[in-house]
C-alpha cells in the first residue's frame, strides 16, 4: 500500500512538471516612453547624472553590441543644471565610466558635492525635446556603524557572524539602507534591505548576519543614510520585480517633468566598514 | 423539509433544526405530507381540534426504494422560494462529481455555480458576483472559518463527509446573516445517526479519511467523529531517510494538513436539544538543517455550543457560544537566530435567534448577536539564542461587533410573497464606533403554475479586512479591524429575475444584478503589509461596482441531472484616491464570460459517470508594459530591465477552459457499501495560463576590458499548473 501512494505521488509530481512552461507571444498595452533621472549627491564625489530613456517592455534589443544598447537608452543633448545656493553646476554631457564600481553617468561636473547638510539642491533638467524636468533634495549626515562584533558559533567554532552596533537619532524620522558584501565589493550583496528607525525603541540598533563567514573572509558592511524619498524609491523599484504572486507598484519618483519623466535625484551619505574575520 | 396542509395548501418549511410551526383553520381531520429533497414524502392523518406536536423522521430514500419514492420535486421547492441568488449542494452531489486528486471540495463545487469564479488553476477561492474573496462569510455551523484553505488554497478545509449541505446566498440575503459584502457560504455538519453505528472513509491518492457515527449511551445523543490527513510527509520522510548518508542530497521538506471536526448532540427533554460541534485544522510545513531550521504552520479552530429550545408551538429558540481561531506561525531558525512571525485572529460571540410563526402564512425571524474579536497583526519576536539581541514588534487590537434583526415572510393576494428583514450592525473598536441599517428584501411573484418573477435588495456592511499582498490565497492573509482609520465596507445589491419550470423536471433562471461597493479597501502602491504597526496608514478607500446577468438551465431530478450556468458579469472599482488617480479599474478576477456545464448520469445500480466543462475569459493580470535601466548607488547591482507597470491589470490572459470526468463504480459487500471513484481532471490535458510572466535574459560582454551584463533577450512566459490528472479513491461505507 505504502509503496502504491508513494508511486502515485510521484506519478503526480512528474504530470505536473512537463511541459507546463512555455513562451509565449503577448501583446501588451501601450507604453508611453519617458525620461530616466539617476543622480546621487555623494558629498566629496563629482556631481553626476545618468539620463535614460525608458523603452516598451518588448522594444528589440541590440545584441552582441553592448555600446548600441547604451547608445539606445541614453539621452544625449540635455541641458542640466544644479541648483546650491547661489551656485549653478552646469553638468556637461560627458560619458563617466566608474569602473570599480561599474557605474555609468553621461552628464558630470569637475565640481564636487559639499558637505553642506542644511541646504536644498535643486536639479533643473532641459530635455532635447523642449521639456523641463525638475527635483529637489537634500543631503543627509552621516551617521556612522558605531562598532562591528564578530562571534563565533558555539556548535560550529570554525564558522562566525557580524553584528553591527549603530545609533539613531531618537528626534529625527531616519530611513537607512544596508548592505553585506562577502569578498569583495562587485559581489551580489549577500544582505541588501531598506528599513526606517520604527524597529527599535531605543537609539541603540543591532543589525546580523547568520554564521556565513569563515576566519579570512572579508567582510563589507555599509551603512546608507537616506533621504526619504531615496527610501520609498528604492523600496518601490524592490518591489517592481515581475514575480507573480505579488502585488507590483508604481515606482515612487521625486522627478516632476513636463514630459514624462521619473527617476531619483537624491543626497547620500554612508559609512562602510572592512572586517576581516580572526578569532 | 416541506410540510404541507393537503386539504388547505397551507404550507410550512422547516428551519435548519427541523422545527416547523404550521397554522390552519380547526378541522376535524387534517392531512398532512412531510417531504424533502432526497428524502421519502410522509403522509399523515390527524384528527382533533386543538394543537398538536407530530415528530417527523423522514426516511432517505436510497437506491433500494426507487421505485416507489416520491420526493420533493426541487423544481417546485426553488420556483416558490422567496430567496434570490441561492446556490445548495449537498455531500451526495459533490461526491459523484470530478475533483482535483481525488478529492471531493464542497467549495470547488460552489465554483460550478452561476455567478461564483474560481481563482487560479485548481484553487478553492470564491470570487461572487464581482466581489473579492475577503468578501465570503463562510460558517460551519454559524462558527466562522477565517482561512478556508489547505496548502494554499488548493484544497478547503471542509473534509466532504462530516458535511451534510451547503448553502450560499450571492444576493438578497436574508437578515440572519451579516458582515461580509458578497455572499455567505453557511456549510452544515451532519448530525450523527441515531440508530446505530456506522463508519464512512475513504482512501485517495492525496489523503485518507474516515468518519464514525452513531448513538451515544442511548439514542438521544448522538455523535460523529471524522478525521482526514495527508500522506505527504510521510513520503518525504521516507524519501528523506534513504537519502540521509547522501552528502549531496537537499532535504525534502515535509508538509502535511489535517481536520477533525466532531459533533454531538443530545436531546435534554422533548423541547431542549444542545449540539456541541468542533472543527481543528491544520497544515504544517517543516524543513530541519543542522544550520537553518524553518517551521510553519497555521490553521483554524472552532467550537459551538447551542442550544435548541422550544417555547411554544409557535415559537422556536436557538442560542449559541461561538468560538473561532484562525492563526499562522513561522519560526526559523538561522545560525544562532530565532525569528518568529505570526498573526491571529480570534472572536467569542454568543447569539440568540428566535423563529415566531404568530398567523397563517408568517414566519417572524428575529435575533441579536454580540462578538468580541482579538487580532494580532505581524506579531514578530527575534532573539540570538543566547538572549543578547532581541526585537519584538506586532499590532494586537480588540472590537466587539453587535448585530439584531428581525424579518418576516407573508404572502400577499395569494401570489405574491415577500421576505422583509432589518439588521441591525454595529462595531466598536477603542473609541471608534458605527452602526448601520441595512434593509433586506426578497420578493417572488407566481405567474401560473410553472413560472415566478423573483426581486431583492440586500444593504450589507464588513467589519473586518483581509490584509493580502498577493493573488493567492495565502495562509500569511491576515484579518484586520475597522477603525478610526480603516472605515467599514458596505454594498447594496439589487437584482431582479425569473424562474421557470418545464415539466416540472427542468429549472431555468435568469438573474440580473447590480451591486454598489464603497469604502473598499485596497492597498497604496508599494504598502509595507509586514511588520508595520501603523498598518492603518497602508489602506486605500475606494468603490466599486458589479453588474451582470446568470442563467442557469437546471436538471435536478432522475438519473440523468445537471446543469449549465453562464454568467456575463463586470466588476470595477475605483475613486481609490492613491491608485492610478482615482481612476477606475478592474480587479484580476473580473471574467466577462463564465460557463459552466455539469452532467451526471446514473447508468444503473453500479455505474455513475460525470462530467463538468468549464469556460472562463482570461484573469486579468498586471504585467509590466515598460522597462527602464537604473544603476543604483555603488555596491549595488545596476538593474537594466526595471519594470514599469501602467494602468492595474490591464492585460488579459487567454480564456481557460478544461473538462473533467468521472465514473463512479458502487459495489455492495455484504457488510456495506463501497466505491471506486476514478477522476480525471483536465481530461484534454489543456495548458491553462496559471500565470504569465517577463523574462529577461543576460549576457556578459567585453567591452574595451571591461566585462559587462546587458539584456539579451526579453520573453514573456506561461506557467500552467495541471495537464491531464487522473486519480481513484476508494469509499466505504458500513
Amino acid at each position: 500500500m505504502r509503496n502504491t501512494l508513494i508511486l502515485s505521488v510521484l506519478a503526480a509530481m512528474v504530470f505536473s512538471s512537463c511541459g507546463l512552461n512555455k513562451d509565449v507571444d503577448i501583446d501588451l498595452p501601450e507604453f508611453n516612453p519617458g525620461l530616466i533621472v539617476e543622480s546621487y549627491l555623494v558629498p566629496g564625489e563629482p556631481y553626476r547624472l545618468l539620463l535614460t530613456q525608458s523603452k516598451s517592455y518588448f522594444d528589440p534589443l541590440p545584441v552582441n553590441d553592448p555600446l548600441a544598447f547604451y547608445q539606445s537608452i541614453l539621452v544625449n543633448d540635455a541641458e542640466v543644471m544644479i541648483l546650491h545656493g547661489a551656485d549653478t553646476i552646469h553638468l556637461r554631457q560627458q560619458l563617466d565610466i566608474d569602473i570599480p564600481n561599474r557605474k555609468l553617468y553621461n552628464y558630470f561636473s569637475d565640481s564636487i558635492v559639499p558637505q553642506d547638510f542644511q541646504s536644498e539642491f535643486r536639479l533643473l533638467i532641459k530635455s532635447p525635446g523642449g521639456g523641463q524636468i525638475t527635483a529637489t533634495t537634500y543631503i543627509p549626515i552621516r551617521i556612522p556603524i558605531d562598532s562591528i562584533l564578530v562571534q563565533f558559533s558555539k556548535e560550529h567554532p570554525d564558522k562566525a557572524r557580524t553584528l553591527v552596533f549603530t545609533t539613531d537619532n531618537p528626534d529625527t524620522k531616519d530611513y537607512y539602507r544596508r548592505i553585506i558584501h562577502h569578498l569583495s565589493l562587485d559581489s551580489i550583496p549577500m544582505q541588501d534591505y531598506v528599513t526606517d528607525d520604527a524597529l527599535f525603541s531605543t537609539p541603540k540598533q543591532l543589525y546580523g548576519t547568520g554564521y556565513d563567514f569563515e576566519i579570512g573572509d572579508t567582510v563589507y558592511n555599509t551603512q546608507f543614510h537616506l533621504t526619504k524619498e531615496h527610501f520609498l524609491f528604492i523600496n518601490s523599484f524592490k518591489n517592481s520585480g515581475s514575480n507573480p504572486f505579488t502585488q507590483p507598484g508604481i515606482i515612487q519618483s521625486n522627478v516632476i517633468g513636463t514630459v514624462p519623466a521619473m527617476g531619483i535625484f537624491t543626497g547620500l551619505t554612508y559609512f562602510r566598514d572592512t572586517t576581516v574575520i580572526s578569532k | 423539509m416541506r410540510i404541507e396542509v393537503t386539504d388547505t395548501h397551507i404550507l410550512a418549511v422547516s428551519n435548519e433544526y427541523g422545527f416547523y410551526s404550521v397554522t390552519c383553520p380547526a378541522a376535524d381531520s387534517i392531512h398532512l405530507q412531510a417531504s424533502g429533497i432526497g428524502y421519502v414524502t410522509k403522509l399523515m392523518n390527524l384528527s382533533g381540534r386543538k394543537s398538536v406536536r407530530v415528530d417527523i423522521a423522514l426516511e432517505p430514500a436510497t437506491e433500494m426504494l426507487d421505485e416507489v419514492t416520491i420526493t420533493t420535486n426541487p423544481v417546485r421547492a426553488k420556483l416558490s422560494s422567496t430567496l434570490m441568488g441561492v446556490e445548495s449542494i449537498t455531500t451526495k452531489e459533490a461526491k459523484v462529481l470530478p475533483a482535483l486528486f481525488g478529492e471531493v471540495d464542497i467549495l470547488k463545487t460552489l465554483q460550478l455555480k452561476a455567478g461564483v469564479s474560481s481563482g487560479s488553476e485548481g484553487s478553492s477561492g470564491l470570487y461572487v458576483r464581482g466581489g473579492a474573496g475577503e468578501q465570503n462569510l463562510i460558517l460551519l455551523d454559524e462558527a466562522t472559518v477565517y482561512n478556508a484553505n489547505h496548502l494554499f488554497g488548493f484544497f478547503s478545509t471542509f473534509n466532504a463527509d462530516p458535511i451534510r449541505d451547503v448553502r450560499m446566498y450571492k444576493g438578497a440575503f436574508p437578515a440572519q446573516y451579516g458582515g461580509r459584502l458578497s455572499s455567505v457560504i453557511d456549510v452544515h455538519m451532519k448530525e450523527g445517526n441515531d440508530k446505530k453505528f456506522s463508519a464512512t472513509g475513504g482512501i485517495g491518492l492525496i489523503t485518507s479519511r474516515l468518519t464514525l457515527e452513531g448513538p451515544l449511551f442511548n439514542e438521544n445523543t448522538t455523535f460523529i467523529l471524522s478525521g482526514r490527513r495527508t500522506y505527504v510527509d510521510l513520503i518525504t520522510d521516507l524519501i528523506n531517510g534513504i537519502k540521509k548518508n547522501d552528502p549531496d542530497f537537499q532535504k525534502i521538506p515535509a508538509y502535511n494538513f489535517y481536520d477533525l471536526n466532531t459533533k454531538i448532540s443530545t436531546k435534554l427533554s422533548a423541547n431542549d436539544r444542545i449540539f456541541l460541534s468542533g472543527y481543528y485544522g491544520k497544515d504544517a510545513f517543516k524543513l530541519a538543517n543542522p544550520d537553518f531550521s524553518i517551521g510553519f504552520d497555521w490553521g483554524n479552530t472552532i467550537g459551538t455550543m447551542r442550544w435548541n429550545h422550544i417555547f411554544n408551538p409557535k415559537c422556536f429558540a436557538n442560542t449559541s457560544l461561538i468560538f473561532s481561531d484562525y492563526y499562522y506561525n513561522i519560526k526559523n531558525a538561522l545560525g544562532g537566530f530565532d525569528f518568529s512571525l505570526g498573526s491571529k485572529i480570534r472572536n467569542y460571540s454568543l447569539k440568540s435567534d428566535f423563529d415566531y410563526y404568530p398567523a397563517a402564512g408568517h414566519e417572524v425571524k428575529a435575533g441579536i448577536q454580540m462578538t468580541y474579536y482579538e487580532f494580532t497583526v505581524g506579531r514578530l519576536k527575534a532573539a540570538s539564542s543566547d538572549h543578547t539581541v532581541s526585537y519584538d514588534a506586532g499590532v494586537y487590537r480588540t472590537a466587539m461587533e453587535y448585530a439584531a434583526y428581525a424579518s418576516d415572510e407573508f404572502s400577499l393576494f395569494d401570489k405574491l410573497k415577500i421576505n422583509a428583514g432589518l439588521r441591525w450592525s454595529a462595531w466598536q473598536q477603542r473609541s471608534s464606533f458605527a452602526s448601520n441599517i441595512e434593509p433586506r428584501l426578497g420578493m417572488n411573484y407566481e405567474l401560473g403554475s410553472h413560472w415566478s418573477l423573483k426581486a431583492g435588495y440586500a444593504r450589507m456592511n464588513q467589519y473586518v479586512h483581509l490584509v493580502s499582498s498577493s493573488s493567492l490565497a495565502l495562509p500569511t492573509d491576515v484579518w484586520y479591524p475597522s477603525t478610526q482609520i480603516v472605515h467599514p465596507q458596505r454594498s447594496d445589491q439589487v437584482s431582479a429575475g425569473w424562474a421557470g419550470s418545464i415539466n416540472d423536471q427542468i429549472l431555468v433562471t435568469n438573474e440580473y444584478y447590480y451591486k454598489w461597493m464603497n469604502h473598499l479597501t485596497d492597498f497604496r502602491d508599494n504598502a509595507d503589509l509586514f511588520l508595520n504597526d501603523s498598518l492603518d496608514m497602508e489602506f486605500e478607500f475606494g468603490k466599486g461596482k458589479a453588474y451582470g446577468t446568470e442563467i442557469t438551465i437546471e436538471k435536478p431530478m432522475g438519473d440523468f441531472t445537471g446543469w449549465i450556468a453562464y454568467t456575463l458579469a463586470w466588476v470595477r472599482k475605483g475613486d481609490f484616491p492613491g491608485i492610478m488617480n482615482g481612476r477606475y479599474y478592474s480587479p484580476k478576477y473580473d471574467r466577462r464570460h463564465d460557463l459552466k456545464i455539469v452532467a451526471s448520469y446514473r447508468i444503473n445500480k453500479r455505474w455513475t459517470i460525470s462530467a463538468t466543462w468549464v469556460y472562463g475569459s482570461g484573469d486579468l493580470a498586471w504585467l509590466p508594459i515598460g522597462r527602464a535601466y537604473f544603476q543604483d548607488v555603488e555596491g549595488a547591482p545596476i538593474s537594466p530591465v526595471t519594470p514599469l507597470y501602467g494602468d492595474r491589470n490591464s492585460f488579459r490572459m487567454p480564456a481557460y477552459h478544461r473538462g473533467d470526468l468521472s465514473v463512479v463504480m458502487t459495489m455492495f459487500p455484504r457488510w456495506g457499501s463501497s466505491n471506486l471513484t476514478l477522476s480525471i481532471y483536465n481530461v484534454y490535458s489543456r495548458r491553462n495560463p496559471y500565470f504569465i510572466f517577463l523574462v529577461t535574459e543576460f549576457k556578459d560582454v567585453n567591452q574595451n576590458g571591461i566585462q559587462v551584463k546587458v539584456p539579451d533577450k526579453i520573453t514573456a512566459r506561461q506557467v500552467s499548473l495541471f495537464p491531464i490528472l487522473p486519480s481513484i479513491t476508494y469509499n466505504f461505507k458500513f
